[in-house]
């Protein structure tokens, strides 16, 4: 029964063509904060294990942990009504694509009202199934002024951690 | 018309105006929950996230990590959500598609309550029951909800349904099996169904006297079918955890964050008196954080059972959703007490009742599980209603019963009653209504 389960997710999992990697790029940003289970599947392990996300209070330390538990701080960060509040307000738009073979490199311009742009380049590769997942994702141009941007864009501890500073709030 | 032939069918009119009646209020509870799946904010199901992270591994097409947040959950329930999510269109969110999942298992348990009531109280006690049940806020929340528990409750009352209607004379054996199938079901989907594997070998060896050997053999069959099915999962658990029994129903076991958050809830250690205290709070401000009510473990589940208790579907922050809630809480006084009397009567007439043996101990031991399980986890997120839907169909029994115990008049009035507390349970669960 069980191999059962995991052959037929995986079939259904083929089903359909896997779209480009700007197309990936672009569904990240338009189901962060209201689509999580969507966006979580847009990344890979690799960028899951790297943001280092952690729940407010907690002190158990994130290396080495699972995947499992830092999907959960992951998504559990986007179910921040304020989280999706934020995401909507993002525009973004591409500045360049470069794909060769089983990696791909897409760089976009993210905005927001009143806030100053930056640069967020995503690092895509290709998983066993033909699919392409965010494996990486570096910022540029991020200050005090777009700190709640950058974060909503790409959630990670160490931006967390600013934005908690920058807010005169405690980072937990 | 002679007077009998005139009363029998003005009684047939009188139960088909009820069954109209609580079709109608079961339509708005339906309507409640599609308004809701779309409504309530993405992941704030109760343990959502953890939901949310099993299905993004099946998707993956990988199995649940059972070191993760809610990775002891059998499979079933994430893997149908994985494949329900591969026809979903773009525009649904994938949490809204997990959601409906729940809502059509509550349908399908609302109808199989139904069925398996009108075998032992009238058909307008039974429709009025299984409307009530359905509407009430246990119920509608968890079928509005992201999470296994709806669809591992459903699998379980389909059994317990057929525990109802074990036939009389002839092979046992085929009754057993199919039996047997749901039992797998819903052992793949949620480790309450246990108990039920239990309860079931009792409603076949009760149910064979006179044809010994085809009892024991239909009683065996039902235990070993669906343990020898889930197996996989269970064993899993248990190498996983070093051998814990605890891994296989709760995440505390082995999920450091599980335990991490747990240690931090109230009231963190327990004692006998929790189990018959009941604060007022329960019924006039029913949250978790009121005074008493997170070690009352009766407080927490009525509140639980008639409003939301733990503050998981509505903003008790909001003025008047919290009054609202406790409106409902106290006027889920009343089919509480009435389910009482149906207890007392089904025992003075044990019986009349004989075929409902196995759900009926089910539900004694999901009580007696609970009662254990919140012991050794003395955190009120272990004290939730929801952990007892698979025992529905028993507890719609006593409702039902005990409202098939009154004088005709009070009787309608009853009825009448539960339905209006339904149509309000809907109109308080709407999401959204206080803005």
């Amino acid at each position: 029964m069980r191999a059962v389960i995991v052959v037929a997710a995986l079939a259904l999992a083929a089903c359909g063509g896997a779209p480009p990697p700007d197309r990936v790029v672009s569904r990240y940003f338009e189901t962060l904060g209201r689509d999580p289970l969507r966006a979580g599947s847009l990344v890979s392990g690799e960028l899951q294990a790297a943001h280092g996300l952690r729940h407010v209070g907690s002190t158990r330390p994130v290396d080495g942990r699972g995947r499992a538990d830092s999907e959960l701080v992951w998504l559990a960060t986007q179910a921040k009504p304020v989280f999706a509040e934020r995401a909507a307000m993002l525009s973004v738009s591409t500045s360049s694509v470069q794909e060769e073979g089983d990696v791909a490199e897409i760089s976009v311009r993210v905005a927001s009202p009143g806030a100053p742009p930056f640069v967020q380049r995503f690092f895509l590769s290709r998983d066993g199934t033909g699919r392409w997942r965010i494996d990486r994702i570096e910022q540029e141009g991020v200050t005090e002024a777009n700190l709640a941007d950058a974060f909503v864009a790409a959630p990670t501890e160490v931006l967390r951690q600013r934005l908690a500073a920058a807010l005169g709030v405690s980072a937990g | 018309m002679s007077a009998p032939v005139a009363v029998d069918v003005n009684r047939g009119r009188a139960s088909r105006r009820w069954l109209a009646a609580s079709l109608a209020v079961a339509a708005a509870g339906l309507a409640t929950r599609i308004h809701d799946i779309y409504a309530f904010a993405p992941l704030h199901d109760f343990d959502g996230p953890g939901h949310g992270v099993n299905v993004l591994a099946l998707e993956r097409g990988e199995l649940p990590d059972p070191q993760g947040w809610g990775g002891f959950h059998p499979p079933l329930y994430y893997a149908i959500g994985a494949a329900v999510w591969r026809i979903l269109p773009e525009r649904v969110p994938v949490h809204v598609g997990l959601r409906a999942i729940s809502v059509v298992a509550g349908v399908v348990l609302a109808i199989v309550l139904w069925r398996a009531l009108r075998r032992f109280v009238a058909d307008a006690d039974a429709a009025v029951t299984a409307a009530l049940v359905f509407c009430s806020p246990v119920f509608t929340i968890a079928s509005s909800m992201l999470g296994n528990e709806m669809l591992g409750a459903s699998f379980v009352t389909i059994a317990l349904m057929r525990l109802t209607a074990i036939p009389p004379q002839g092979p046992l054996a085929g009754h057993a099996a199919a039996t047997g199938v749901w039992l797998a079901l819903g052992l793949w989907t949620k480790s309450s169904a246990l108990a039920a594997v239990a309860a079931a070998a009792l409603g076949y060896a009760l149910a064979g006297r006179g044809r010994r050997s085809q009892a024991f053999a239909a009683a065996a069959l039902v235990v070993v079918l669906p343990l020898a099915a889930a197996s996989a999962h269970y064993v899993r658990l248990m190498r996983a955890s070093g051998g814990s029994l605890l891994s296989v129903v709760s995440g505390a076991a082995m999920a450091p964050q599980v335990q991490e958050e747990m240690r931090a809830q109230p009231p963190g250690e327990r004692h006998v008196g929790d189990y018959v205290r009941l604060p007022l709070s329960a019924f006039l401000a029913p949250h978790f954080s009121a005074p008493g009510l997170a070690r009352s473990v009766p407080g927490l589940l009525h509140a639980s059972a008639w409003a939301d208790g733990h503050g998981e579907f509505l903003p008790a922050d909001v003025p008047g959703v919290l009054s609202a809630a406790s409106v409902l809480s106290c006027l889920g006084i009343v089919p509480a007490l009435v389910a009482l009397f149906g207890l007392v009567r089904l025992l003075r007439r044990p019986e009349r009742y004989r075929a409902a043996t196995a759900p009926l101990v089910f539900g004694a031991l999901l009580v007696a599980a609970l009662v254990r399980y919140t012991w050794v986890l003395p955190f009120y997120s272990a004290v939730k209603a929801s952990y007892l839907l698979p025992a529905a169909l028993p507890a719609a029994l006593l409702l039902a019963v005990g409202i098939g115990g009154l004088s005709p008049g009070r009787r309608d009035a009853l009825r009448g009653f539960c339905l209006v507390l339904a149509l309000l349970a809907s109109g308080v669960l709407w999401q959204g209504w206080w803005e």
